[in-house]
């Protein structure tokens, strides 16, 4: 334990020593991190509204008949089906109202007959039942009901954001991927071109009998608290434009679409982070050393 | 304490550095490595402390097999070797408390017990006065004592010194080999590599190893 703190403290020495070249690291890193929070905000807000979007909650039924006996016995049959919770009729009359009230200032609609609007049957689906698969299952029953004359839940739009959400998902992995080599890359550097202004120092040391353990510890804490200062600041950075935004302009036009990084995401990054850092430290430590020639040459 | 046979060191594309040598030196031994420039001297120095490993044959030093040491067991044998070069190996822009502090950081003592260490050894070597002052001001004698006061520090078995008057006037020079003398006789294994006769002249009585294009030809201390 007291030979641990010993080099912890070496290395925060260390790292307030080189501070004129960690600043400028830092910043670097911090720039890197900023941008990645950036993309991973939007991207966890575009995640979640395309959840919501693609959340199937209903399923529509336009009828091929009028008879409301047929009609009274289909809905009978469909509230005993297992993933039915409910199921709400809207004849053609009700139809041509919903659609005038949600369409106030369309007026030509007024001129529209309610014989020329659909009827159709409304069928919420139990919570359990909502995902893709089972709706599909749903559909195909459904449409085995000779009454039924097409079963609608929107499946091209959900298809679409699927994909869609598929597709930035990889994206957020490519980047995700291309940044933390950048970051191997700034880190492995900074640290090399430390070391090598205490190449001397690291000779003598080696000399004297330091183990790899001495000279390698003090590097890497100041490595991790380069890592820990750049990432705060970054997240600081972002969290402060988002809530800017969202509290300036866009909750004030009722636009909910930016949502934060909870705290897991954001100590699961943190984690990541200083895996990557201890990585190169060690990687850039490593090779210094085996490169760096004898003693007295 | 230092044991070597057929020894040969061969640097690639280039003559034998250490051809064949066999030599052991016991404990408390006051030893001068001799020969001109490029006879090996010094890369037998470096293969003491393991700066440089063997082509051939073996080497043992307190013990401990150098032909065959790993990377991690180096630094324990380092510790017990007190190591002191013609160019010092100091930090200039350090103090004389701080060089001599470095040999001791690598064993985690705490600031009082480092003091109570080198201040002693710094009145008994005559730099105590220089203590706070950097490296980079002191004369080339100052310089070789805080190297051998770096050298010392963690009382070694053996000392290895690389030409240590090679900067240094005459008086300086008899100077430091009267420490390095006064060292072995408090039961130091001491080799010094040197082709200074004044220095080697000075105590007759020392044994002499004297190298030649890589190989002994002059071994005073041989029965």
């Amino acid at each position: 334990m007291k030979k641990l703190l010993f080099l912890l403290l070496r290395g925060l020495k260390f790292f307030y020593t080189n501070i004129t070249l960690n600043i400028a690291s830092i910043l670097t890193i911090t720039t890197i991190l900023f941008v990645f929070h950036i993309f991973l905000t939007i991207s966890l807000s575009v995640n979640d509204f395309f959840t919501g979007m693609g959340n199937i909650q209903n399923i529509r039924l336009y009828l091929n008949t009028e008879s409301q006996d047929e009609i009274k016995n289909f809905l009978n049959k469909l509230n005993n089906l297992e993933s039915i919770e409910s199921t709400t009729y809207f004849t053609q009359e009700d139809t041509m109202e919903y659609i005038r009230k949600s369409t106030s200032n369309i007026s030509y609609l007024e001129n529209i007959p309610k014989e020329f609007y659909p009827h159709f049957i409304e069928a919420k689906i139990k919570d359990e039942y909502r995902d893709f698969s089972s709706v599909k299952k749903l559909e195909n029953t459904l449409k085995d009901f000779e009454i039924v004359d097409v079963a609608s839940y929107g499946e091209k739009w959900i298809v679409n954001f699927s994909s869609l959400n598929y597709g930035l998902k990889i994206f957020l992995t490519i980047l995700t991927v291309l940044l933390a080599g950048a970051l191997s890359t700034i880190l492995y550097n900074t640290i090399k071109i430390n070391l090598y202004r205490y190449k001397d120092e690291i000779k003598i040391y080696s000399l004297v009998g330091a183990s790899r353990t001495f000279i390698i510890t003090p590097i890497i804490t100041a490595v991790i608290i380069e890592s820990l200062i750049s990432y705060l600041l970054s997240a600081a950075a972002s969290y402060l434009t988002f809530f800017t935004l969202n509290s300036r302009l866009l909750h004030n036009i009722d636009i909910y679409f930016i949502k934060l990084p909870g705290i897991t995401t954001l100590v699961f990054i943190l984690g990541v982070l200083i895996l990557i850092s201890v990585f190169a430290g060690v990687v850039s430590v490593k090779t210094f050393l085996n490169r760096m020639g004898a003693i007295n040459e | 304490m230092i044991k070597v046979y057929n020894l040969t060191v061969a640097f690639l594309g280039e003559k034998k550095a250490l051809d064949n040598i066999s030599f052991k030196v016991s404990k408390g031994e006051f030893v001068y490595i001799t020969g001109e420039s490029g006879a090996g001297k010094s890369t037998l120095l470096r293969l003491f402390y393991a700066d440089l490993l063997p082509s051939k044959g073996i080497v043992l030093v307190s013990n401990k097999d150098i032909s065959n040491i790993t990377k991690a067991s180096i630094p324990f044998l380092r510790r017990n070797i007190g190591v002191v070069f013609q160019d010092f190996k100091l930090l200039e822009d350090k103090s004389v408390f701080e060089n001599i502090k470095l040999a001791l950081e690598v064993f985690y003592l705490e600031k009082n017990n480092m003091e109570n260490r080198i201040l002693p050894l710094l009145r008994r070597l005559g730099i105590f006065s220089r203590r706070n002052t950097l490296v980079k001001n002191l004369s080339g004698g100052e310089k070789q004592r805080v190297a051998i006061a770096r050298a010392l520090i963690n009382n070694p078995a053996i000392i290895l010194a690389d030409e240590p008057t090679g900067n240094l006037d005459q008086a300086r020079a008899e100077d430091i080999v009267d420490l390095l003398y006064g060292t072995s006789k408090a039961g130091t294994t001491v080799l010094i590599a040197t082709h200074d006769p004044h220095i080697i002249n000075r105590y007759k009585q020392a044994r002499i190893i004297e190298l030649k294009n890589g190989k002994v030809i002059k071994d005073s201390g041989k029965q």
